[in-house]
C-alpha cells in the first residue's frame, strides 16, 4: 500500500467517525414523541443530514481504494474508526474513554501495526 | 423472512423473551454475513469494469444496498440491544474477511496478518465497552 492509499483509506475512516460523530451529535435535538413530520423538521435542524451524506458517500471512496489494496488488508485499516470515534467523542461531545476503550483503541493500532503497514 | 421479523419489532411486547433472543441472534448473525459479503462484493466490484453512472457496476450496485440493509438492521437490533452485547460478535468480521479474502481474491495468510486480526477484534470488543455502562 502506498501512502496515496494509506490516505485515501485515513480519509475513509475519519469521515466514518464524523458521520457517527455528528449522528449522535444531532440526535440530541431529535423530537421523536410528536409524530414524523417533526421528527423529520428536528433531523434537518441539527448536523445530522451532513452524517448521512458522509456514511452514505464512504462507499465510494472505499472502493475505490480497493481497486489496488488487497481486501483484507483495507478492512484492516478500518478498525480504526473506532479509535476516531472515542478522539472526536472526547473532543467534540466531551466523553471521557475509560481504561478499557483506550486499551481497546491501542490494540487496534497495534494489529493495523503488525499486519505490517 | 428475517425483514418480516425486523417488520414486526414494534410488537416484540407480544413475544417471549426466549423467541426475541433467538431474533436477536440471527440478526446480529445476519449483520456479520452481510459485513463480509458485502465487503467481497466491493472487492469484486473494484476490479470489474464500470458500467454505470458513479462508476458503479453490479457488484457495487449489490454491496451498496447491502450496506444500507446492514445499516438499517444494525439500527433495529440497538434499539433494544447495547453495543457491548451485540458489537463482540460483529469482530469476527476482521477474520472472516481475512478468510475471504484469502478464498476469493488469492490473498496471502501470513502470522504477521493473524495476530494483527487477531488484536484488531479484541481491540474492537474493548472500545464497544462504551454500550455496557451507558
Amino acid at each position: 500500500m502506498n501512502t496515496g492509499e494509506f490516505f485515501l483509506l485515513l480519509i475513509v475512516v475519519i469521515a466514518s467517525a464524523a458521520g457517527q460523530i455528528l449522528l449522535r451529535k444531532g440526535a440530541a435535538v431529535w423530537i421523536t414523541d410528536a409524530g414524523f413530520v417533526r421528527f423529520l423538521k428536528s433531523f434537518f435542524k441539527g448536523p445530522a443530514p451532513w452524517a448521512l451524506l458522509l456514511v452514505l458517500g464512504v462507499p465510494f471512496i472505499y472502493w475505490h481504494v480497493l481497486k489496488t489494496v488487497p481486501l483484507s488488508r483495507a478492512y484492516a485499516v478500518t478498525a480504526l474508526t473506532g479509535v476516531f470515534v472515542q478522539i472526536g467523542g472526547r473532543l467534540f461531545l466531551g466523553e471521557r474513554p475509560g481504561g478499557r476503550i483506550l486499551l481497546g483503541a491501542l490494540l487496534c493500532c497495534a494489529g493495523i501495526a503488525v499486519w505490517g503497514f | 423472512m428475517l425483514i418480516l421479523e425486523a417488520a414486526d419489532i414494534l410488537n416484540f411486547v407480544s413475544y417471549s423473551p426466549r423467541r426475541i433472543r433467538r431474533i436477536d441472534t440471527a440478526a446480529v448473525l445476519f449483520v456479520l454475513l452481510i459485513i463480509v459479503v458485502s465487503q467481497s462484493l466491493m472487492k469484486a466490484g473494484a476490479e470489474a469494469p464500470s458500467r454505470w453512472v458513479f462508476g458503479l457496476n453490479g457488484f457495487l450496485a449489490a454491496a451498496y444496498f447491502l450496506f444500507l440493509l446492514r445499516g438499517a438492521v444494525w439500527a433495529l437490533l440497538l434499539r433494544r440491544r447495547p453495543v457491548s452485547r451485540v458489537y463482540p460478535f460483529l469482530s469476527l468480521a476482521y477474520p472472516l474477511v481475512l478468510v475471504s479474502g484469502m478464498l476469493f481474491f488469492g490473498e496471502s495468510m501470513t502470522p504477521g496478518k493473524l495476530i494483527g486480526t487477531v488484536l484488531i477484534a479484541t481491540g474492537s470488543v474493548l472500545i464497544a465497552d462504551k454500550g455496557r455502562r451507558e
